[in-house]
């Protein structure tokens, strides 16, 4: 289903939006632990993802396909799709989230208050609630991201497309007097893919590898029937 | 209209005395009731507070199940806030007369089950002490709260209905708080006197009393409809769990209102009747009588239903078919089967029979089970379509830890004592508006028989009498 | 200005000296009835008094009750406008459930409040309140006119219980 993802929002120069090459994903789930990394994500722990208290903002969705011995994996990572129409944001009551000019889906910790409506409205279930205060044992508080807030609980968090990476790159732009170049700002994620499969960059840069490679033939969105208009393309895996 | 026991209908003064009796004699059995009642409403506090302190790891939400028993115990409880309304508003427009005995404790229950659910949007909440920053007020912080949500309308909806039969509770209320004000003394009368509003009886503060209660019913009315379909909207207005973004949720969560609501107020009535030795005034008629209109409800509902049902089995779309399969036939059947043999083959089957109905056990244990399967029936509402949203990868499963039983519990005993409570301080039964009835009962000879009946006055006011 | 109360222990006296004291030209709307159930006016011969205006209020607040709904919903959205999900700042089927909402607060406060000022209105003071009447009992209030004495009315009240001056 095509969407008119040219469309960029009136105000703010950039769109940020990424682009998913299916084609390329093996399932090592580097992007998900360099996540975790980046964004001070809190460790549940065993017992705690069994019951479903985890927070993996990007996640690589196994499905088994055929029989055996044909058993072939597919992968299939979803992060928030930042969708233009994002379905968690009117039913926010204290707008804790919002479209922000530049296209992403902006979650403010500080005016959260839980009711966790916005999870129930993800058609991704990309959002996590942070279900106690986050705990790092002595040695890996250390590694803590001192760019990213730590989230206490009751709050709800999700992808942010590496929000503190944006405003970076950004100002470091601005400091330099020159506008961004693309490839400058890259979230975690596809930091540390180790074939490449997500590209991020700004769509309303028409030379940009995002918005190149999101006119391929193969792309769709997911659950594109719905009308969230994501920006986050993926493109179908063809080799077998 | 017809009156039993007319010929033995008490005189004032034994209606009054009755009445007031609960009011002015206390048993040990009070203290002992309504103190355990106590004690399970602070394990519910205690469990809100743990909940709230630990994080909500201690209940048994998770991802995609985010709400469960609390929101399925705030859409229960205001449901059962539609029994008052409808018993009060709608019979006092219609002028039957039958509700006369009935109507003052069946605004109580709107009151108070209307308090209990009113905690529930910020029990749910995970910052709970910042639920104030849902009210909208001009804030330091330079924002207002979006009302685009449903739940900013939860709150407007609410706010309204609690107090506007709060209002419509304590306006008739005032005539036997002067009663009551009139044979107390000391310090419970100054209390009951500052109550009064200097209410002397007098015909213009009548018309005007008969005024407003006419205003006040016809404009409760739209309110408890709109609060219920409001509630539903938190759920229609959602598109990503499957089965919950239908049209038909609006009317349904109503009729499902009005029904347990109902049935609510027949258990209540039941057990007034046999705690204060009330059986004069509350009579097998009333059951009878309720009981009709509760299989009217109970049919409108199942109708609903099927409805909803009919519409997504249908389909066939593949988003809601996996819910829809799992709730009646997969993990959820013995739920949703216990909903159906309580909600729609057991009452219409029971109801049909005047014997039936006019048992007053029979209605109770009836009553009773609509209320369990009409809880089940919220719960079936959340969880199959929380649990099977979009990607089968995160599907989950839910079932509630200790802490949301707690709550579940508190929320019962705390409507429960309150009502308790209300018993000791407050006639349970509108004075004035039985005595009213003696004015205008009379017999009426047709033929050989002596009937009972009641003329009704026909005034020119509007509202008027009735 | 004199009062009377006067207290009787059913309607048929009560109404029986309301025709009395009409004989004796008081006029009707000099007379009260304090009761414990609401009798109808036409029933003991007085005439329905004048309509208040008591709906009329109700629905003039309820119609301030929908502008205050729609400044609560759209103008604060304005104020501080976060684009959310691709609707509009100022969306018009949310505004409008909650200026329903409002309108009804409105008119059911406005509803209520003014009864209890009416019940209020400083027509009762130094009447004290007789338990009798709750009890079943009627009473009259008179408001004799300055140039008439209590004696005239005095036969008029013969069946009552009880008659004396109040201010």
């Amino acid at each position: 289903m095509d969407s008119n993802i040219a469309s960029a929002p009136e105000t703010g120069t950039h769109r940020w939006g990424m682009v998913v090459d299916l084609d390329k994903c093996t399932g090592c789930e580097a992007c998900v632990v360099a996540c975790h990394a980046e964004n001070n994500i809190p460790i549940a722990g065993e017992d705690e993802v069994a019951r479903g208290h985890l927070a993996n903002w990007i996640r690589i969705e196994r499905y088994w396909d055929g029989e055996y011995p044909d058993v072939k994996a597919r992968f299939l990572p979803v992060l928030c799709q930042h969708c233009t129409h994002a379905p968690c944001e009117p039913v926010c009551p204290v707008y804790a989230t919002y479209h922000n000019p530049e296209g992403l889906n902006a979650q403010i910790y500080n005016r959260c208050v839980g009711t966790r409506y916005c999870a129930n409205n993800c058609p991704y279930d990309v959002r996590f609630f942070n279900w106690r205060d986050p705990h790092w044992p002595e040695p890996m508080r250390a590694m803590l991201n001192p760019d990213v807030t730590v989230r206490s609980r009751g709050v709800m968090e999700k992808c942010t497309f590496c929000i503190q990476r944006i405003n970076a790159g950004k100002e470091q732009a601005a400091f330099e007097g020159r506008p961004l170049k693309d490839g400058e700002i890259t979230p975690a994620c596809a930091q540390s893919c180790p074939p490449d499969v997500l590209v991020f960059g700004d769509l309303n840069d028409p030379d940009s590898r995002v918005s190149q490679m999101a006119g391929d033939e193969r792309r769709f969105q997911l659950l594109g029937e719905l009308g969230t208009d994501p920006v986050v393309i993926y493109l179908k895996r063809l080799r077998e | 209209m017809a009156l039993e026991n007319q010929r033995g209908l008490p005189s004032d003064e034994q209606i009054i005395h009755d009445i007031l009796a609960p009011m002015q004699r206390t048993t040990w059995r009070f203290w002992v009731f309504s103190g355990s009642l106590a004690l399970i409403v602070a394990f519910g506090v205690f469990c809100f507070l743990f909940m709230q302190i630990k994080g909500f790891w201690v209940t048994g939400l998770s991802r995609p199940n985010m709400w469960a028993l609390l929101i399925a115990s705030f859409v229960f409880w205001i449901g059962l806030s539609h029994s008052g309304t409808l018993i009060s508003a709608i019979l006092r427009l219609t002028k039957a007369e039958w509700r006369r005995p009935v109507v003052r404790a069946a605004e109580a229950m709107t009151l108070f089950t209307i308090m209990v659910a009113g905690t529930f949007p910020i029990m749910h909440l995970g910052r709970a002490w910042l639920f104030y920053w849902l009210l909208p007020y001009p804030s330091e912080r330079m924002i207002w709260p979006n009302f685009r949500s449903p739940l900013m309308w939860d709150f407007m909806a609410i706010t309204t209905y609690l107090t506007g039969s709060t209002m419509y509770f304590y306006l008739p209320l005032i005539p036997d708080l002067a009663t009551v004000r009139d044979r107390t003394s000391g310090w419970r009368k100054s209390v009951y006197t500052a109550l009064t509003f200097g209410w002397r009886g007098s015909r213009e503060q009548w018309e005007r009393l008969e005024r407003a209660l006419a205003i006040l019913a016809v404009t409760i009315l739209p309110v408890a409809v709109s609060v219920h379909t409001i509630v539903s909207w938190d759920f229609a207005m959602a598109i990503a769990p499957p089965l919950w973004h239908t049209t038909v949720f609006g009317p349904y969560f109503v009729a499902g209102a009005i029904y347990s609501g109902l049935a609510l107020v027949i258990t209540v009535m039941a057990a007034l009747r046999w705690v204060y030795g009330l059986d004069t005034y509350i009579r097998p008629e009333h059951f009878d009588k309720m009981g009709k209109i509760l299989l009217t409800i109970a049919l409108i509902w199942f109708y609903l239903w099927w409805a909803d049902f009919l519409t997504n089995w249908y389909g066939r779309l593949p988003d809601e078919r996996i819910a829809l399969m799992q709730y009646l036939f997969g993990r959820f059947w013995p739920m949703s089967w216990g909903m159906l043999l309580f909600n729609a083959i057991l009452p219409p089957i029971c109801l049909s029979f005047t014997k039936f109905r006019r048992s007053i056990p029979a209605m109770i244990v009836l009553t009773f089970l609509i209320n369990v399967g009409m809880y089940l029936e919220r719960v079936l509402i959340l969880v199959p379509s929380l649990t099977y949203k979009h990607f089968p990868y995160v599907w989950g499963g839910y079932w509630p830890s200790w802490v949301e039983w707690g709550i579940f519990f508190g929320a019962f005993a705390g409507f429960t004592f309150l009502y308790t409570v209300f018993s000791k301080l407050i006639p349970v039964v509108s004075i004035w508006e039985v005595r009213e009835e003696r004015l205008y009962v009379t017999e009426k000879r047709v033929g050989k028989v002596a009937f009972p009946a009641v003329a009704l006055p026909m005034t020119g006011q509007e509202g008027g009498h009735g | 200005m004199a009062r009377l109360f006067a207290l009787f222990p059913d309607l048929d006296r009560t109404v029986e000296a309301i025709d009395a004291l009409k004989a004796q030209r008081l006029e009707a709307t000099r007379i009260d009835v304090l009761s414990s159930v609401p009798i109808p006016p036409e029933a003991m011969g007085l005439p329905v008094t004048e309509t208040f205006n008591q709906p009329r209020a109700a629905t003039g607040m309820g119609v301030v009750g929908s502008a205050f709904g729609f400044l609560l919903a759209g103008v604060t959205a304005l104020m501080y406008p976060l684009p959310t999900g691709g609707k509009p700042i100022v969306a018009m089927p949310t505004i409008g459930v909650v200026m329903y909402e409002t309108t009804m607060l409105f008119a059911i406060w406005t509803t209520f409040f003014y009864a209890l000022w009416l019940f209020k209105s400083g027509r009762y003071r130094g009447v004290p309140e007789d338990g009798r009447i709750q009890g079943g009992a009627i009473g009259l209030l008179l408001d004799l006119p300055p140039d008439r004495s209590r004696a005239e009315f005095e036969g008029a009240l013969s069946g009552a219980l009880e008659v004396r001056p109040c201010d």
